[in-house]
């Protein structure tokens, strides 16, 4: 007999840190193959199960980073403590296909908590510089609560080539004000250059745009779509978008292959 | 080759395969308006009960894909599957083209297009088709125009009328039926055809988001009330919604379930952080109309529409699905899409 694709495993919760008012990460127990950008489907057993995409992936254990929405799985998700267990199933869609992205110089846009299925990606080309010849990061929040993983950011500010921006002040020296799209044109493109734009809808939509004119090609831009998945399957229907389900297709969609899908 | 067989010896032949037998049938006062009836898939004591000469209101499909499924038990810290017992009797389902060709695009969602879903097999695996014949073709009816006519998938199929019916068998664990029977001449009154008034015309070739953003869609901001009923009685609508309990007298036991989602009902694309799509209600109407007569067979290859008419039936504004359609093809024509 076929396991059953919906039965979710239980796994040790290792830790679980704050990121912000809203925002925690869980890390799991969790030693199977998994690729920046794949989510999975996480559930407290009499509360529910929800999509969460993977916000680090380690040796053995995986990230996941929640937003407690105020609904009935996140907030009991967030208020378990390191040594309970969650229930896990997964890892679902396709992920980034670092094969597309090796050796091309690389331009990584993250909006808000789309910081977090982009991140694995970032974090293996921060491990393997080699990879690119060229990594330039802008990361957008709307103001200073929100910012995400700020140990991370202050290691990848190291290298340099990141741009941090805040929609909204106050100032802050760090951090410019003002919409990531705005920032694209101060971003430096070959022909080879590859972009991937991950965040909320608008974001994503003015970001592509600044990209395109600033000389990015179609095929070259990678997005990574969000959507209520409930069950990772192709069954539920929830995430399609015209003839695509996200949660099969996607979430990492090529621009030129998916800019005329539409909800 | 056809035979004939009366009520009694039908059902006296039947039972001895030992199947049950579902089909439509009349349930008295239970219609959505006061003093009318309504007519759904259920048990059949005699074949007699099955209603042939009109059209059943709600589908099959809750026979595959229930309103609500339990998915999971939990007792305490242990995750359970339900225990089946012995309810996997094949079930002898009489149903009419529409809802036999549904049952393709059923099968395409959950056993073919992704992970193959173990509970919807099961109760698939039960399912042994009878197919009826459809004395004339039933208000809305439009399966003609979405080649779900003349569905030929069936365990047999029968003609009914007021003396018996007349059947030809496919599977042979219904060859009892025919045993010690003369052939008899018959042409089986089919293909089905579309009603006169709800003949459509598909829209040809690629559709992209211009036929999203056309102003055809916008009447239906002000005429659907987003209720959703169209979902809920469409034979192919499959979508769904997680949903754990637990009990109130034991909360540490509860279950995780599915319930039949609809892409019309405000929630339905919502994600935690408030976000969603189609916010219009004239936007859920294309999403839907699209889905079935455009998008599902770019993916599959075939209509996930079948023509039953249902979602016209029920639909509390008089939104004829038809007339959403011959709108998008006219637009179509005129090269605005």
């Amino acid at each position: 007999m076929t396991p059953n694709p919906y039965k979710p495993e239980k796994y040790l919760l290792l830790d679980i840190s704050s990121q912000s008012a809203t925002e925690y990460t869980l890390r799991v127990r969790f030693d199977r193959p998994t690729l920046p950008g794949q989510f999975f489907e996480v559930s407290l057993p009499k509360f529910g199960e929800s999509p969460f995409s993977v916000s680090e992936i380690g040796p053995n254990y995986i990230d996941m980073t929640i937003r407690n929405a105020g609904g009935r799985v996140t907030p009991a998700v967030t208020a378990l403590t390191a040594g309970q267990y969650i229930h896990i199933r997964g890892p679902y869609g396709n992920g980034f296909d670092l094969g597309e992205l090796r050796g091309r110089p690389l331009i990584i846009a993250a909006g808000g908590v789309g910081l977090s299925p982009v991140k694995p990606l970032i974090d293996h080309f921060q491990a393997h510089p080699e990879e690119t010849p060229d990594l330039q990061i802008l990361l957008g929040f709307k103001k200073a609560e929100d910012i995400l993983f700020r140990p991370d950011i202050e290691k990848w500010r190291a290298r340099g080539g990141l741009i941090m921006s805040l929609d909204q002040g106050p100032e802050d020296p760090d951090w410019r004000i003002g919409l990531l799209p705005q920032f694209v044109k101060e971003t430096t493109v070959t022909k080879d250059t590859a972009a991937v734009v991950v965040g909320p809808p608008v974001m994503m939509k003015f970001t592509i745009a600044a990209l395109l004119e600033h000389q990015v090609a179609e095929e070259s831009i990678w997005i990574s779509q969000e959507r209520k998945m409930c069950c990772g399957l192709g069954h539920c229907g929830h995430c399609k978008i015209s003839h695509s389900y996200v949660c099969l297709d996607g979430p990492v969609y090529n621009y030129a292959q998916s800019k005329d899908l539409f909800d | 080759m056809f035979f004939h067989l009366d009520y009694e010896e039908a059902d006296r032949r039947l039972t001895q395969i030992g199947c049950l037998l579902i089909g439509p049938t009349l349930h008295q006062g239970e219609g959505r308006c006061s003093d009318t009836d309504q007519i759904r898939y259920s048990r059949l004591s005699s074949l007699r009960q099955l209603v042939w000469n009109r059209k059943s209101d709600w589908s099959a499909k809750e026979l595959v894909s229930p309103q609500r499924q339990s998915l999971f038990y939990f007792t305490e810290e242990m995750v359970s599957e339900p225990a089946y017992g012995n309810d996997l009797q094949p079930i002898l389902l009489f149903l009419r083209s529409c809802d036999l060709a549904a049952f393709k695009a059923l099968d395409q969602v959950y056993l073919n297009g992704g992970v193959a879903d173990p509970y919807y097999r099961r109760l698939r695996s039960r399912i042994r088709p009878g197919l009826i014949s459809c004395p004339r073709p039933f208000e809305n009816c439009f399966c003609r125009s979405v080649g779900a006519d003349g569905e030929e998938d069936y365990s047999l199929a029968g003609h009914f009328d007021e003396d018996g019916i007349v059947l030809t068998v496919k599977n042979p664990e219904f060859n009892s039926l025919s045993l010690d029977r003369p052939a008899v001449d018959f042409r089986w009154p089919a293909p089905e055809s579309d009603h006169p008034e709800a003949r459509v015309e598909l829209p040809e070739g690629d559709l992209d988001s211009q036929a999203a953003d056309h102003d055809l869609w916008r009447e239906y901001d002000e005429r659907c009330v987003a209720c959703g009923r169209c979902n809920l009685v469409c034979p192919t609508c499959t979508c769904f919604t997680m949903q754990d309990i637990h009990y109130r007298d034991n909360p540490a036991n509860g279950e995780r379930r599915r319930v039949w989602a609809s892409c019309m009902i405000d929630g339905f694309s919502d994600m935690a952080g408030g976000h969603g799509f189609r916010g219009r209600y004239g936007d859920r109407m294309r999403f839907r109309v699209l889905h079935k007569i455009y998008d599902f067979k770019k993916r599959h290859g075939f209509h996930m529409c079948v023509g039953c008419g249902r979602c016209s039936d029920v639909c509390p504004q008089y939104i004829s699905f038809t007339g959403a359609i011959n709108k998008l093809t006219a637009a179509r024509r005129r090269g605005e899409i």
